[in-house]
């Protein structure tokens, strides 16, 4: 376990120790009070059009902090680094490693999460404050609960970009299917408006697909928190973590028997 | 007319290029749409719980999402080398070799890269901006004047974005963060802003060239403000390039002669 253990500190520590990572993150930052600023807009209009909204605005911005942040943490370039490695045919050094690429992979990217979320959610918290005078209407107790479920949420992201970017094995340029899977967690998790606000048949369409509780799942409990909840968020966050790691695990497999080096 | 025909066979090579592989080039482009239609829908739905957004319906926004990805796509299409790529080539100092051309660098090393997931978009825009229902033959030439505007403004960001590592060292990555944050904002209803936020996108952050004020003239035409667009539009491309070439003269080799397709 010693050595996943370091990549995942390694990096926590290269994002928060280089300036070109900071510069990169600052803008992210900047993006994610943007969002914040918008989506209060957007909430205001629809007050002014609607009798009545579903949710308040302090809540409504904390999902969409949960969400937007868990979005803005993610490492994207990890994709296109593992698969310019299959492309390449370079990923074959790998297999004499007595490190697994693909558990190697995940902690690197968890990594960067650990780094990047706190940081985006204290910014977060902030902008509400700022803009509505509240802080997320969450009872402390219950926050490291939320944020285990959050790691979760980053694992199935993390395997996710791992096992897109080995698709390369078929598919040469999987970044297109990168994008769906990024819009899939747009609309069927609920990225920046929760689900509630769609029509019930596709609200359940949403929670037979991962996203709706990668997403949705998750972000809802900052202002809907009960253990009930939490505990249907984590069966599903686990079987579909398991599930996701099953089909990556099978995938590496054929990469490792299929994989011509010099691509 | 030699330059044009430089840059289209530029642009040509360019597409022969990516069409060598075939399937990844038609995937590229069928999932672009996609990814299009599937944000789209998702605001459908809102629409459909909300009717409107600040007097919009999802005809405007449809509009207006047709004219951002529409304009959009140009840059991919045509101009593709015009930020990350420049960059990396003026950080890494590997400019040279546009630099001896006689030909002007921005476009020579824009025309150089092509992306074919800009046709996609291309399609997704015109689709959408001939299913909005706001088109007709009376303001075809205005729909074609605001395509007009939110290239330039497109191009405008890409090029003060390429800009950057004239001035900061290793600012390739923070400049590509940099567009997609501007093209995102774009992609919200321009009618949710107001005041100071509004004044701010048309103006320093001239978002609302493509989302505000398009489907606001198509509602309510004022000379005035369509005449600021158009203007404001070319004065920011102008001062872009102007910047560029000013950077330009801060730029430092790194003796890495390449040849180039």
């Amino acid at each position: 376990m010693k050595p996943y253990l370091l990549a995942v500190l390694m990096n926590m520590r290269d994002q928060l120790q280089r300036s070109r990572e900071w510069g990169i993150f600052l803008i992210r930052i900047i993006f994610l009070c943007f969002m914040i600023l918008i989506f209060h807009k957007f909430w205001l209009v629809l007050k002014a059009g609607e009798t009545h909204m579903v949710i308040d605005p302090v809540s409504f911005l904390s999902y969409l902090t949960v969400g937007a942040g868990l979005q803005f943490s993610r490492p994207e370039g990890r994709v296109k680094e593992i698969e310019e490695e299959v492309r390449t045919g370079n990923i074959a050094y790998r297999f004499i490693r007595p490190i697994h690429f693909v558990l190697l992979n995940f902690c690197e990217c968890l990594g960067v999460y650990f780094a990047r979320l706190p940081i985006l959610f204290c910014v977060g918290t902030g902008m509400i404050y700022l803009l509505t005078g509240s802080f997320p209407p969450i009872n402390p107790l219950y926050l490291p609960i939320v944020l285990g479920l959050l790691i979760l949420s980053a694992c199935f992201a993390s395997l996710c970009m791992v096992f897109i970017g080995l698709s390369a094995l078929y598919f040469y340029d999987p970044l297109p299917f990168f994008w769906i899977v990024q819009k899939c967690e747009y609309v069927l998790g609920g990225l920046f408006f929760p689900i509630i606000f769609y029509p019930e048949w596709f609200q359940k369409i949403c929670l037979m697909t991962p996203f709706g509780w990668t997403g949705y799942g998750v972000s809802s409990l900052i202002y809907d928190f009960s253990f009930d909840n939490a505990l249907t968020v984590f069966l599903h966050l686990i079987a579909w973590n398991a599930l996701l790691l099953g089909a990556l695990l099978a995938l590496y497999k054929t990469v490792q028997k299929k994989v011509c080096v010099y691509g | 007319m030699d330059k044009l025909i430089y840059y289209q066979q530029l642009i040509k090579t360019g597409y022969k290029q990516a069409f060598a592989l075939k399937k990844v080039f038609i995937l590229r482009v069928l999932f672009m749409i996609l990814n299009n239609l599937m944000l789209l829908y998702a605001w459908h739905l809102m629409f459909l719980n909300f009717s409107t957004i600040h007097s919009w319906t999802f005809n405007d926004f449809m509009f207006m999402t047709g004219l951002v990805v529409l304009t959009f796509s140009i840059w991919p299409i045509f101009f593709r080398g015009i930020g990350i790529h420049l960059m990396r080539l003026i950080e890494n100092g590997e400019l040279d070799s546009f630099l001896v051309i006689p030909r002007h660098v921005l476009f020579s090393v824009g025309c150089s890269v092509c992306d074919p997931s800009g046709i996609g978009d291309f399609i997704t825009g015109i689709l959408l901006i001939f299913f909005s229902g706001l088109v007709s033959l009376s303001n075809l030439p205005m729909v074609f004047c605001f395509i007009f505007s939110g290239i330039c403004v497109f191009l405008t960001i890409n090029i003060l974005i390429s800009t950057l590592p004239f001035f900061i060292k290793n600012s390739s990555d923070i400049g590509e963060r940099l567009f997609y944050m501007f093209f995102n904002i774009a992609g919200y209803p321009g009618s949710i802003y107001s005041g100071y936020l509004k004044l701010i996108f048309c103006t320093l952050l001239p978002v609302g060239f493509i989302s505000i004020l398009p489907v606001e003239l198509m509602h309510n035409f004022s000379g005035t403000v369509f005449m600021f667009l158009i203007v404001a539009s070319i004065c920011f491309l102008s001062l872009s390039i102007f910047i560029f070439s000013y950077g330009l003269k801060k730029y430092e080799s790194g003796n890495r002669f390449n040849i180039h397709h």
